[in-house]
């Protein structure tokens, strides 16, 4: 409730600090013909209607044979038999243009003479002949081109959407896909691509409403545990300053998730998440951050609740320096409260961190790209248990060819989990004797300290090597990695050997198609261990 | 409208005795390279506003629309096109920029005629692919076992939009085909949204913009993720 509550509060108080900025000129532009194209290009959004095309604009109603609608240039350029009605003039010619924004149209007519007008905007003030320059025309030359979309109705909110009714998506394998509406956002903001829900192998969106600082979409989706499903959200943005995004997934994680973020100031930020799992086993989960940027330091406040757990955490920390170009680290500690409302003896405990890594980067020998980095972090509970965690990583990379590389990583982590006042938190927490070994599943024994003070090492050698295409998009991918552990047994842990290959490859211009496929080795009796990921991106 | 098309040969004729040490043969036809703004009611009209009769029966190209690149080849004597060919690919001798016809007299603003420019400018370019290395270098605290990907807005900002190569512990590149003279706008992420790059004080950055002229290696530099501090 509490974090429901939360939820309402900030996206009130997000919608009220944002304001909807609207342009000049109509709200609504409604194509009709007998072939309404779309064609999404970055620098020129462009709507192209051929045959018996009626353009509603406002107060402007356009008839002709072929239209252009320059979306992010608020221009409709129509051709061929071409009659406006604006208020009481009807105005006839070959050729016309109106920018809508500044409310201005240019006429050219061939009869009874060859000649070019200006038509101002006030339908009662007389045309003015002027000549014609090159800039008053600049359709987009579309032969052979494919549009995104094809239709038979338009209607689009500038700086909004384009909706398409009915849709279809041509595609150079032959049959379109089709479907009875669409919308197009033509809102560039990176924040409407935001997701408050899990991460999904696949994500199709499917637009239903928007307008220049919301969206709504449905979404197919393909989860690695839930199979595929169905989720609804909607993301409402101000700029680049806040965002509100609110997710639904009914059906299989039948969750709901918020995610909210706001800047209030340039180096302050705040955070706020939350999120319901509803069904036989729910649980609510909410945190809030709060995070301050100075020139040399990072402070971050943080408040997290997750069904029965709640922790309240203070961070302060160094920016990354790096010292010159060979060495770089940064240095974070703080200090916290955490609440288990069941686990005794340990309900509420207070623990401190300190921690940071450095980098030895830039080191080239012989072509070759050398890097080492050793990450640490050291946390101590007022409960006698103290955990570390250090890592070393050392990498290198080589370029052979514009199209083939190689990245080869050695990591070696340890940590470790001790308890202060040893036997009596072992007894409390129910860990082995460390007199006696530990005997695992496949009867391999663990002597001595490693047994029961929870030391581990986890060894990685991975090399990667990547094939690339001579269009760019076109890739093979081949990863090696194997891995050496303590403890580690057939079964237990992690794989100790794993290939994979990865191909990306553009199958259409719109399309890009990427197929992994992984094996392990050798563990717990199974040779082949097959897993397929794949993607569709533009 | 006699005097109108008598106006009109009389540019197209001064103009071509203007050019007459280029010694054509008067049978040789001119013609026009530009973009079609109309065809109808007798008349080829330019975005120019290049303005030519169009003499009965001729054929025009099934596909000629509105902002088509087109040659039209007029008849020396009368000024009349007697032919249209849609999406020229080679350039004549006699192609002239229809943006280079001066302003006639009798067209009322409008141009007729041929004038002695040759057409290297003619007909806009149509958009070609050229290869776009994107490269980056992450911040020193990124994992070094994380992916790096481009979000670009050809997917509205999918954070996984396109893996990139890792060509050293903190660099990464890309190379994309891409439209000619066209823009892109991109992110930096690590698969998703909540691993997109920030500015230095840990606000939203703005995209990357990339104006694609000829294939080149743009450098980027990721000041910062959301989620490292």
């Amino acid at each position: 409730m509490r974090s429901r509550i939360a939820t309402s509060a900030f996206a009130v108080a997000f919608l009220a600090a944002t304001a909807v900025a609207r342009a000049a000129g109509p709200t609504r532009v409604d194509v009709r013909a007998d072939d309404v194209a779309f064609y999404p290009y970055s620098d020129a959004t462009t709507v192209a209607a051929h045959g018996h095309v009626i353009v509603r604009a406002g107060a402007y109603v356009i008839a002709a044979s072929v239209v252009q609608y320059d979306v992010g240039k608020a221009r409709i350029i129509a051709s061929g038999d071409v009659t406006v009605t604006h208020g009481t003039r009807i105005t006839h010619g070959e050729v016309y243009r109106i920018d809508l924004e500044t409310d201005t149209a240019t006429i050219v007519r061939v009869e009874p003479t060859p000649a070019s007008f200006t038509i101002p905007g006030d339908a009662s003030a007389p045309e003015v002949e002027r000549p014609l320059v090159d800039t008053d025309f600049k359709p987009l030359d579309l032969d052979g081109q494919r549009p995104y979309i094809r239709s038979r109705h338009a209607l689009i909110a500038p700086g909004a959407s384009v909706r398409m009714t009915p849709a279809e998506f041509p595609t150079s394998a032959g049959p379109a896909l089709a479907l009875p509406t669409y919308l197009y956002t033509l809102v560039q903001n990176q924040n409407l691509a935001q997701t408050a829900g899990p991460g999904a192998s696949f994500d199709q969106p499917y637009n239903l409403f928007g307008s220049p600082n919301s969206l709504t979409a449905a979404h197919l989706r393909y989860e690695s545990q839930n199979g595929v499903t169905l989720s609804v959200d909607n993301r409402l943005v101000d700029r680049n300053r806040a965002y509100v995004v609110t997710s639904l997934l009914p059906f299989r994680s039948r969750r709901a998730d918020v995610l909210a973020y706001q800047q209030l100031r340039p180096g302050l930020q705040q955070t706020f998440t939350a999120s319901h799992t509803f069904g036989l086993t729910h649980v609510d989960a909410a945190s809030y951050r709060l995070q301050g940027t100075s020139r040399l330091s990072i402070a971050t406040l943080t408040a997290s609740s997750y069904a029965t757990t709640n922790s309240l955490e203070l961070a302060l920390g160094t920016i990354p320096h790096d010292v010159g170009h060979y060495f770089s680290y940064q240095l974070r500690t703080g200090y916290a409260y955490d609440h288990a409302l069941y686990s005794f003896p340990y309900a509420n405990d207070f623990r401190t961190f300190v921690g940071g890594y450095a980098t030895l980067p830039g080191a080239t020998l012989l072509g070759t790209s050398l890097n080492a980095r050793y990450d640490y972090q050291l946390t101590s509970y007022d409960f006698p248990h103290q955990t570390t965690s250090g890592t070393l990583t050392l990498s290198g990379g080589r370029v052979f060819s514009r199209g083939v590389n190689v990245y080869a990583t050695a990591s070696y982590l340890q940590s470790t989990s001790r308890y202060r006042e040893g036997d009596v938190a072992r007894r409390a927490l129910g860990l082995p004797d460390p007199r006696f070994p530990l005997i695992t599943p496949d009867g391999t024994p663990y002597l001595g300290y490693f047994a029961f003070a929870g030391a581990s090492t986890y060894r990685t050698y991975q090399i990667q090597s990547t094939f690339a295409g001579k269009r760019g998009d076109d890739r093979l991918q081949l990863n090696l990695t194997h891995t050496r552990d303590f403890p580690q047994f057939d079964g237990y842990g992690r794989p100790p050997l794993t290939a994979s290959i990865d191909i990306t490859r553009r199958i259409t211009p719109t399309i890009r198609l990427e197929i992994g496929r992984s094996y392990t080795f050798g563990w717990a009796s199974r040779y082949l261990s097959p897993q397929y990921t794949f993607g569709i991106s533009p | 409208m006699i005097a109108r098309v008598c106006s009109i040969a009389a540019c197209l004729l001064a103009i071509v005795a203007s050019t007459g040490a280029r010694a054509q043969s008067a049978a040789t036809p001119l013609s026009i390279r530009g973009q079609a703004l109309a065809i109808g009611h007798g008349y080829v009209i330019f975005t120019s506003g290049t303005t030519v009769r169009l003499r009965d029966g001729t054929h025009v190209p099934r596909g000629t629309t509105l902002g088509s690149s087109i040659r039209v080849r007029l008849d020396r004597a009368t000024g009349d096109v007697v032919s249209i060919e849609l999406d020229p690919k080679d350039t004549l001798d006699d192609d002239v920029d229809a943006a280079r016809v001066p302003v006639a007299d009798g067209m009322h603003g409008l141009r007729a005629g041929v004038a002695t420019a040759t057409a290297d400018s003619a007909a806009p370019a149509r958009a070609e692919a050229v290869v776009v290395t994107i490269a980056v270098t992450v911040p020193a605290n990124t994992p070094p076992t994380d992916d790096v990907y481009v979000a670009t807005d050809r997917s509205n900002f999918s954070p996984s939009e396109i893996r990139m190569q890792r060509t050293s512990s903190r660099r990464f590149t890309v190379s994309l085909s891409l439209p000619r003279d066209s823009k892109l706008r991109y992110q930096f992420t690590r698969g998703s949204y909540a691993t997109v790059e920030r500015n230095r004080s840990g606000g939203i950055a703005e995209p990357h913009v990339l104006a694609i002229g000829s294939g080149a290696t743009v450098e980027n530099v990721v000041e910062r993720f959301a989620d490292l501090n």
